[in-house]
C-alpha cells in the first residue's frame, strides 16, 4: 500500500488521539481477527448543540484512497442520513470532499469532520443529493424539522 | 553584582560569560548529580535554569545531597533544590517542576525552549526518554551516570555525534542457574536468592518460587548425561551412576522437595497462629526440613556433592540454638549494630522471632501475597536469618544485615565524589558547547540530514562539539596515574533505532513468542518504549496511551496472548516488518523480524534485538576499532576515536565561602582528522592516553569546600535508595 498514505494516517490518529472535538469519534475500522485498517476509518459527529441534530450522533466511515491526501477520502453515513446533501448510498455530497472543488491536502479528517457537522444545520440547497429531504427542506421546513427529530432520535449517542 | 562574577568574566572571556548567563538551560533529575549540576550552574553564573524531578526527598538522600537537610525530608527535590541554590546565588533565575520527565508537558515542545539539556538521571529508560526529546528538538544533550567509583559524562549532539541509544545498553542483570541456588551455593549472593525463595515460598505466591516444584533439577540430570558422554572429560567415569541410580536419585531429590513442601504447609491456621508455642514450633518445623533433612538427604544422592571440594553440613535446631558462637563472636567487636555478623545463635532466633512476626497479627493478613522488600525490615530479617544459617550449612561467609540489604536489593551505593565529578564535568562540557554555540548557528553546522555521512560530518562545516569530550572516571588510575580519562564522541550509530534510520532486527521464536511478550519484554523491556503502538502494513495491531476508547484497549489487548506468528493481518513471521511508534515520543523505527529458536538455558530471554544486525562503525578506522573491544566495563564507547588528557587537579581553595567547579583553562585542538597516526596502548584492558600538545586538554578542576564541609564522603551508611547506573 501507499506508503505515504498510511504514515500520514498514522500520524493523524496520533494526532486525534492526543486531542479532537468533544463528542466525536474517529478511528480505523477494527476486523473480527483483530486487526485493524488504517485507510477504512468509522467515525461519529455529534449534532450541534442548539441546532435540530442536537442530542443525535451520526455514524460514518471515511474509505481513504491509495494517494490520500492528494485525493480526498469518500466519506459514507452509515446508515443513509436524513439530509438534502447526503445521497441514498449515503455519501455526502460537500465540496471540501471533492478533489475538483475545494477538497486540499492539508485538509485532516479533523477537518473534514467539523465541516460535515456544519453541514448539518447548514444544507446546501444547490447541491441536491437526496430527494425527500430536499423536497422537504425547500417547499416544507415544518416537516422537515419533524423529520429531522426522527433522525436525532433514531441515532442516539452512544451510552 | 560585579564582584560576584569578575572570575568568571575573566575565565570565560565576556562574551562567553554574557552567554553563559543568558542561555536557557534544562536539568532532568535534582538528586546525586543534578544538586551538583545547579549548584555547578548557579556558581558559574548561568542565569537560566529550570529542573524537572518527580521525586521528593528520603532520609536516604541526605548524606550526599548537600542541598537537602533534614527538614526537608518529604518535599520536592527540585523545589527544595531550587530554593537552596538560589541562596547561593539569587540572581540566579530557577525554575521547578515537581514531575516525571516522561509526562506531556515535557515534551519536544518544552524541550525546544532550551538551549542545553543536563541528564541527572538514576535510570536508564529516563535517560533514553530524555535523548529521542533532545533529538526530536535539537538539543545538545549532556549526559552523565554514576556507579559506586565508576562515573562518565557523555555529550549527545543529533547527527553530529553518537547518541545515548546509538550504543545498545545491556541489562546488567544477574541471573544463577537453578541449581546453584537450589543445590549447590558457593557464594552469599546465591543463599540470599535461595533465602528470598524461601520467603516466597513461606509468606509470599508460593507458586512462584522456584523451591515449590518438587520435579528433580533438570540440570543435575543432564551434567551427568554430558558426564557420561565424554569418558575423557572424567577418569572414575566408571562411577558415572546408571540410569537407575540416577533414577534413585531423582525419587529421593523429589521426596526431599516434598518434605519441604509439605514442612512448609503444615504451617498453623486460624486461632493456632496466636498460639505462640505453635508457631514456633512451626518455624523450627521448616528451619529442620531445609537446613537439616535437606542436607542430610543431599548427603546421600551419588551425585548430591560428589568431587564437592566442601560437603555441607547438616545443622539441626537444636544444634543452632544451644551453640553459643564459636565462630562470628567477637569477629567484629564494635562497629554498628546491623554491620555486624551474626552468631549461629541470633540467626536462628532471628529466623523464629521473624517467622513468628511475618505470621503475627499484622502481618498475616497478607499472607500469601507477602513480597520481600529490603526496606522493610521485617522481611530483610528473614533473609538475612536464612540466608546466613544456609551459607553455614555450606560454609560460606556469613553476611551482615547491612549486607545483605545491600545483595539482596541489587544496591550499589552511590558515592557524592563521584557525582561531584562528573557534574563538574557536564557543567565544563555545557560552557564548551555554548563556546562553540557562538561559532557556530546551529541551523548551519549541526543537525544535518540523517542521511549525511560521517565523512560529511568530518568535513569543512565545524561542528558543535569540536571541542567536547565525552569522560570516563575510573576508580583505579589508569594509563599515566590519571583517574579520569577523556576520549573522543564517537559519531552516530547509522543503524540507531532513535537517531538513525535504524531497522531493529528481532530474533525470536515467532510460533512460541508472543505478541504481548514483543510489547513488553522486547518493546518496553529492552528498546524502552514507553507508550508503543505497532502498525503491521495497514494495520494497527496495538496501541496504548490517551485517546483510545475503553472497547478499543481491550480490543488490543486481545491480541496479547496470540503467538507472533498467529497474529492478524498476516501474523509476524520471518521478514516481516513491523512499524513501531512511541505516542508518547516522537520516535519511529521498524523491526525486522527474524525466526530463530532459542534454548532456554542458553538464552532465558529468549529473543534478540539487533542480533545479526552487526553494529556499523561508520568512518572508524581500524585501529580505533580493534582497541575498543578491550576495553573495560566501564567503557562503552565504542570507538573511542582519539584520546586526549584531563588533568584533574583536586585543589582546596582560599575561598572558604563557596563551592566551586569551574574551567580554569580549557585548552583543546580542533578537530583533527583521525587517520594520523595517533594509536592508543592497551595497559590491563584501560586505555592509555597519548601524549600530543595538540590534542591534550587540560582541565582544572578546582574544588573550594564549603566551610562547613557540606560534602558527604559517600561510602558511609545511610544510603541506600539509590542506584545510578552508568551504561
Amino acid at each position: 500500500m501507499a506508503d505515504f498514505a498510511k504514515r500520514r494516517l498514522t500520524e493523524e490518529r496520533k494526532q486525534w488521539r492526543k486531542d479532537h472535538p468533544p463528542g466525536f469519534y474517529a478511528r480505523p475500522k477494527r476486523n473480527e481477527d483483530g486487526s485493524t485498517n488504517l485507510m477504512f476509518w468509522e467515525c461519529a459527529i455529534p449534532g450541534k448543540a442548539d441546532t435540530l441534530w442536537e442530542g443525535g450522533l451520526f455514524h460514518m466511515t471515511f474509505a481513504f484512497p491509495e494517494d490520500y491526501p492528494s485525493s480526498p477520502p469518500k466519506v459514507q453515513f452509515v446508515p443513509v442520513l436524513f439530509h438534502p446533501n447526503v445521497y441514498p448510498s449515503g455519501t455526502v455530497c460537500l465540496s471540501i470532499l471533492n478533489a475538483d472543488e475545494d477538497w486540499n491536502p492539508s485538509l485532516t479528517v479533523r477537518h473534514l469532520l467539523l465541516g460535515i457537522q456544519d453541514l448539518l444545520d447548514n444544507p446546501n440547497p444547490d447541491s441536491p443529493a437526496q430527494a425527500e429531504p430536499y423536497k422537504l427542506f425547500t417547499t416544507d421546513l415544518e416537516a422537515y424539522r419533524a423529520r429531522v427529530k426522527i433522525e436525532v432520535r433514531n441515532n442516539p449517542p452512544i451510552s | 553584582m560585579t564582584a560576584r562574577y569578575a572570575h568568571l568574566e575573566r575565565s570565560l572571556g565576556a562574551d562567553l560569560f554574557a552567554q553563559v548567563r543568558s542561555c536557557k538551560v534544562l536539568v532532568v533529575g535534582s538528586g546525586g548529580i543534578g544538586v551538583e549540576i545547579l549548584k555547578n550552574l548557579v556558581m558559574s553564573g548561568f542565569g537560566d535554569i529550570e529542573i524537572v524531578d518527580l521525586d521528593t526527598i528520603d532520609v536516604s538522600n541526605l548524606n550526599r545531597q548537600f542541598l537537602f537537610r533534614s527538614k526537608h525530608v518529604g518535599m520536592s527535590k527540585s523545589e527544595v533544590a531550587r530554593e537552596v541554590a538560589l541562596q547561593f546565588n539569587p540572581d540566579a533565575k530557577i525554575v521547578a517542576h515537581h514531575g516525571n520527565v516522561k509526562e506531556e508537558r515535557f515534551g519536544v515542545q518544552f524541550i525546544s525552549k532550551f538551549d542545553i539539556v543536563l541528564n541527572a538521571l538514576d535510570n536508564v529508560g529516563a535517560r533514553q526518554h530524555v535523548n529521542r526529546l533532545c533529538l526530536a528538538a535539537k538539543k545538545p544533550l549532556i549526559d552523565a551516570g554514576t556507579q559506586g567509583y565508576l562515573g562518565q559524562t557523555n555529550i549527545h549532539v543529533g547527527r553530529e555525534t553518537a547518541c545515548f541509544d546509538c550504543e545498545p545498553k545491556t541489562e546488567n542483570k544477574r541471573t544463577f542457574a537453578i541449581c546453584t541456588i537450589r543445590s549447590t551455593p558457593d557464594k552469599p549472593v546465591h543463599c540470599i536468592v535461595w533465602a528470598k525463595e524461601l520467603f516466597k515460598l513461606m509468606f509470599g505466591n508460593a507458586e512462584e518460587s522456584m523451591l515449590s516444584g518438587t520435579e528433580p533439577d533438570e540440570d543435575i540430570a543432564d551434567a551427568n548425561k554430558e558426564e557420561s558422554a565424554d569418558p575423557d572429560a572424567n577418569a572414575t567415569n566408571a562411577d558415572a551412576p546408571s540410569s537407575a541410580e540416577i533414577k534413585e536419585d531423582q525419587n529421593k531429590e523429589k521426596e526431599i522437595r516434598s518434605q519441604i513442601v509439605e514442612a512448609v504447609a503444615s504451617r498453623p491456621s486460624g486461632d493456632e497462629l496466636d498460639k505462640d508455642e505453635t508457631v514456633r514450633a512451626y518455624a523450627r518445623r521448616v528451619f529442620d526440613a531445609v537446613f537439616d533433612h535437606e542436607i542430610r538427604f543431599k548427603l546421600q544422592l551419588r551425585n548430591g556433592y560428589k568431587g564437592a571440594n566442601k560437603r555441607p553440613t547438616p545443622l539441626t535446631f537444636e544444634e543452632a540454638s544451644s551453640k553459643a558462637d564459636e565462630d562470628a563472636s567477637g569477629q567484629q567487636a564494635g562497629g554498628l549494630k546491623d554491620q555486624r555478623i551474626m552468631s549461629l545463635k541470633e540467626c536462628t532466633d532471628m529466623f523464629v522471632d521473624s517467622v513468628v512476626t511475618l505470621l503475627g497479627p499484622e502481618r498475616r493478613g497478607s499472607l500469601g501475597d507477602m513480597v520481600f522488600d529490603k526496606d522493610d525490615a521485617l522481611t530483610l530479617r528473614f533473609v538475612t536469618a536464612a540466608s546466613n544459617l544456609r551459607c553455614h550449612c555450606f560454609n560460606i561467609e556469613r553476611k551482615s544485615l547491612w549486607d545483605t540489604k545491600g545483595i539482596a536489593g541489587n544496591i550499589i551505593h552511590a558515592i557524592a565524589t563521584t557525582n561531584a565529578i562528573v557534574a563538574g564535568l557536564q557543567t565544563l562540557e555545557a560552557i564548551k558547547i555554548l563556546a562553540a554555540l557562538k561559532r557556530v548557528p546551529v541551523a548551519n553546522a549541526t543537525w544535518r540530514a540523517p542521511s549525511a555521512s560521517a565523512e560529511d560530518t568530518d568535513a569543512a562545516s565545524p561542528a558543535l562539539t569540536a571541542n567536547s569530550t565525552a569522560v570516563w572516571v575510573a576508580r583505579e588510575p589508569v594509563g599515566r596515574g590519571y583517574l579520569l580519562q577523556a576520549t573522543g564522541l564517537p559519531p552516530p550509530n547509522p543503524k540507531c533505532f532513535s537517531c538513525g534510520n535504524a531497522l531493529v532486527t528481532l530474533s525470536v521464536d515467532t510460533s512460541k513468542f508472543t505478541f504481548g511478550d514483543l510489547i513488553d519484554r522486547v518493546l518496553k523491556g529492552r528498546l524502552g518504549v514507553n507508550l508503543p503502538s505497532i502498525m503491521l502494513d495497514a494495520s494497527e495491531l496495538y496501541a496504548e496511551g490517551d485517546g483510545l476508547d475503553e472497547d478499543e484497549v481491550e480490543f488490543f489487548e486481545a491480541n496479547k496472548p496470540k503467538a507472533l506468528a498467529d497474529c492478524p493481518a498476516g501474523g509476524i513471521k520471518e521478514g516481516t516488518i513491523v512499524d513501531v511508534e512511541d505516542f508518547s515520543q516522537d520516535m519511529k523505527f521498524k523491526v525486522l523480524v527474524h525466526q530463530k529458536v532459542y534454548d532456554a538455558e542458553e538464552n532465558p530471554d529468549l529473543f534478540e534485538v539487533g542480533g545479526e544486525e552487526p553494529v556499523a562503525k561508520p568512518d572508524a578506522k581500524e585501529d580505533s576499532e580493534e582497541k575498543a573491544s578491550a576495553d573495560k566495563a566501564e567503557s562503552s564507547s565504542d570507538a573511542p576515536v582519539r584520546t586526549q588528557e584531563v588533568e584533574a587537579i583536586m585543589s582546596t581553595g582560599k575561598d572558604g565561602e563557596e563551592l566551586v567547579a569551574v574551567a580554569s583553562t580549557v585548552v583543546s585542538s580542533s578537530k583533527r582528522p583521525r587517520e594520523d597516526g595517533e594509536k592508543d596502548h592497551e595497559s590491563e584492558g584501560s586505555k592509555r592516553s597519548k601524549t600530543d600538545d595538540e590534542g591534550a586538554a587540560a582541565v582544572v578542576v578546582s574544588e573550594i569546600d564549603l566551610a562547613g564541609g557540606a560534602k558527604a564522603s559517600g561510602d558511609d551508611d545511610g544510603d541506600d535508595d539509590d542506584v545510578i547506573c552508568i551504561d
